[in-house]
């Protein structure tokens, strides 16, 4: 499975599976007004969690090229922290990698254990889901 | 019965008046009405024809794990949605008419996969669809199936896939469920990487349409190029795209060609805080039903730029359509077998009495584009400015099969939307965040929805805030107001919204419309709701009355009708 980063080239979807660190992986949409909640919620408290468990965060827009271009307008004006190693963004534009995880809707939140395993997901997003996100990676640590 | 899907095109809706008014001797009104012909033949035929394939595949699920190494499958998934609805009557024309009471879609999807080989089914089951979705989905059936090798340098599908030419104006298979829509192609797909600045990818096959295929032959190459080092400062990507649609005909109009061809081309840049995008297609004579079976031949560009500054992010889009609506069977309309997608240069709103009012693209002819700004303030605050125009193309009709001329350049007086938008965003405490969103809209709604010709000129004001309680509860609220002197009038609304995290959610929120401050004729739009999340499964539970409206997913749209009644939701990812 393939998927874009935002120069526009292509990553091979097994790559997130081989980072041996837990991740959280969000589909979301820029028209989406419960994923723009829960990304700014987990940006807000990210650089915390990475340096506690080291975990790191992966928002995947299901945006289409109507939207996609507003993405990187987003990532600037939300100030996202673009911490390259810790919160990176990549475009799913025709719902590829979204089918292959069984994704219905957005938001849509996955956490990967070191090894590359599902172990959470949730979707929909009420204020607060972030808290649950960080007790699963951090029961994974212990 | 008035179910049926309704894609927001031009020419969807002039056929649509049409039928209405006079018959106007036109040859080609007639394809219409064989779909809700032949729904019951489509069901019959291809539940036993799925059932051999369902079996093949059963076979290939439980049988290749034990003879696998582990016994089992490395990953084994899948998912399932069921969407019921039950009408209650409210004395309303759409509820007398309707032969069931009650809709339900149901899909099941399981996918499997084993070393480089995976593989996949979908089933659906409309008994019947709910209100608003298409005619020709009644009825039950295995509507996808896929077998896939993936490989280092190659991935090879055999069945049903999905795939996307550039920015998609070409070729777009997609499957929008909200919509009613799936494109898939089923077929072969095959992905080339034999470098790592090349990239190709071949497809064939024929389209889904309802539960059975689409009459033409689709093939496709696209082959995507990267210009530049990893190293370079400066990031240049391309691509070259190519579809071809065979379609017997043997009808007697001399206009229509068996085979079409749409042939494109894409260049991208990128550097530092600028990048800058752009693709041109152009399409063979193609005489269908959409044009009215003219040669005039299509064509499309699409534009986009960025500009990123420390607090401020500028994007402009542009975009020129000249009769491109390229379908892989010339006689069907909305959402079937649509091998192109043209994406509306508009913002998508998602406060809901803005949803009254939606652009949907034009690709009988259209060209205007959007401008956003996004400044951000240091104390927590965002401001968005976004400002669309769409116009007609400047078509001068011609007496002959080609239909009409239109120069590039020239704009057509006729104005197709506006839409200036304000949204101020604050966050003021950790604790409470607000939005303020002022819209101006022209809404030419005789073009986009095809009712009476009228210029909707409206002017919406929305207040949203959310205040965050102890215990990772939330309390959101919504205050809406949309005035116009056009159309239905004025229009309000409130909601509440609470939510336990991360498992419980309620709303409850009314809509109203009112014309000129008379409010015994006040009309209301009540509705409630829960909705229960659990890992990745999700219940969902309301009641209400829904007004009519436009759903729109990318500039594409279904029209739901109006209807009061009691509606569930499951979905379940596994």
């Amino acid at each position: 499975m393939q998927i874009k980063d935002l120069k526009g080239q292509t990553i091979s979807t097994k790559q997130l599976s081989e980072e041996s660190q837990p991740i959280i992986i969000s589909f979301w949409a820029t028209w989406c007004k419960p994923c723009l909640q829960e990304i700014n919620a987990i940006a807000e408290n990210l650089e915390e969690w990475h340096k506690e468990t080291g975990v790191k965060f992966i928002a995947i827009s299901v945006d289409d090229s109507r939207s996609k271009a507003r993405v990187p307008t987003f990532i600037n004006s939300k100030k996202w922290k673009f911490n390259r190693a810790a919160f990176r963004v990549y475009f799913d534009d025709n719902g590829d990698f979204q089918r292959a995880l069984n994704v219905l809707n957005v938001p849509h939140t996955l956490i990967l254990d070191a090894k590359g395993k599902i172990i959470y997901q949730h979707t929909s997003y009420a204020s607060g889901d972030e808290e649950a996100y960080i007790e699963v990676v951090r029961k994974l640590k212990k | 019965m008035k179910k049926t899907i309704f894609k927001q095109q031009s020419h969807f809706w002039k056929f649509k008046r049409k039928i209405v008014e006079p018959f106007q001797g036109s040859v080609h009104l007639i394809p219409y009405f064989p779909c809700v012909l032949r729904r019951a033949i489509y069901v019959k035929s291809l539940w036993g024809f799925s059932k051999r394939k369902l079996l093949i595949f059963l076979v290939f699920f439980f049988l290749i794990p034990s003879l696998g190494d582990s016994g089992l499958f490395a990953q084994f998934s899948g998912s399932f949605q069921s969407d019921f609805q039950k009408y209650t009557n409210d004395n309303s024309l759409i509820y007398s008419q309707l032969d069931k009471k009650f809709g339900s879609n149901n899909y099941l999807t399981l996918q499997g996969n084993y070393k480089k080989i995976s593989a996949g089914i979908r089933l659906e089951g409309y008994f019947p669809p709910l209100l608003g979705y298409p005619y020709n989905l009644e009825g039950k059936g295995l509507v996808n199936r896929f077998v896939n090798y993936q490989a280092k340098k190659f991935s090879a599908t055999v069945g049903n896939f999905y795939e996307q030419f550039g920015s998609g104006m070409m070729l777009r298979l997609q499957q929008q469920r909200f919509l009613g829509m799936d494109t898939s192609l089923d077929g072969f797909q095959l992905k080339v990487n034999p470098t790592k600045n090349y990239a190709v990818k071949l497809i064939g096959g024929k389209q889904r349409l309802g539960f059975k295929h689409a009459d033409g032959i689709v093939l496709g190459i696209d082959n995507e190029f990267r210009f530049s080092k990893d190293s370079a400062a400066n990031n240049w990507t391309g691509g070259l795209s190519f579809v071809n649609k065979n379609e017997p005909y043997s009808g007697i109009l001399k206009t229509v060609n068996a085979n079409v061809w749409a042939v494109g081309g894409r260049l991208n840049f990128q550097k530092n805080n600028f990048s800058f995008s752009t693709e041109y297609v152009s399409k063979s004579p193609d005489a269908s039903t959409a044009n009215r079976y003219i040669t005039h031949r299509g064509s499309g560009v699409f534009l986009t730029s960025n500009l990123d500054f420390t607090n401020l992010s500028l994007s402009l889009n542009l975009k020129r359509i000249d009769n491109f609506d390229f379908r892989s069977q010339r006689g069907e309309s909305l959402n079937n077998a649509l091998l192109s997608y043209i994406p509306a240069t508009t913002k998508q709103h998602s406060y809901r009495l803005l949803t009254l009012y939606p652009y949907a693209s034009q690709v009988l002819g259209e060209v205007g584009g959007q401008i956003d700004v996004v400044y951000s303030f240091k104390n927590n605050a965002t401001l968005s400015i976004n400002f669309a125009a769409l116009n007609a193309l400047n078509k001068k009709e011609i007496a002959t099969d080609e239909g009409y001329k239109s120069d590039f350049f020239e704009v057509g007086k006729e104005k197709y939307y506006r839409d200036l938008n304000i949204d101020f965003e604050r966050k003021w405490s950790k604790k409470f965040k607000s939005n303020l969103v002022f819209v101006y809209l022209n809404y030419n709604k005789g073009q986009i929805q095809g009712t009476r010709q009228e210029m909707v000129k409206s002017y919406t004001f929305i207040f949203d805030g959310t205040y965050k309680l102890p215990k990772k509860r939330a309390l959101r609220f919504e205050l809406q107001h949309l005035a116009t002197k056009q159309d239905a009038g004025n229009w309000a609304m409130s909601l509440v919204e609470y939510s336990v995290s991360p498992k419980y959610f309620f709303y409850i929120s009314d809509e109203i419309n009112y014309k000129d401050f008379d409010f015994e004729k006040v009309k209301h739009f009540p509705n409630i709701g829960s909705t229960f999340s659990y890992s990745s499964h999700r219940i969902s539970l309301a009641y209400g009355r829904q007004r009519e409206g436009l759903l729109c997913v990318g500039g594409i749209c279904r029209l739901t009708p109006a209807y009061t009644g009691f509606s569930a939701s499951l979905t379940s990812s596994f």
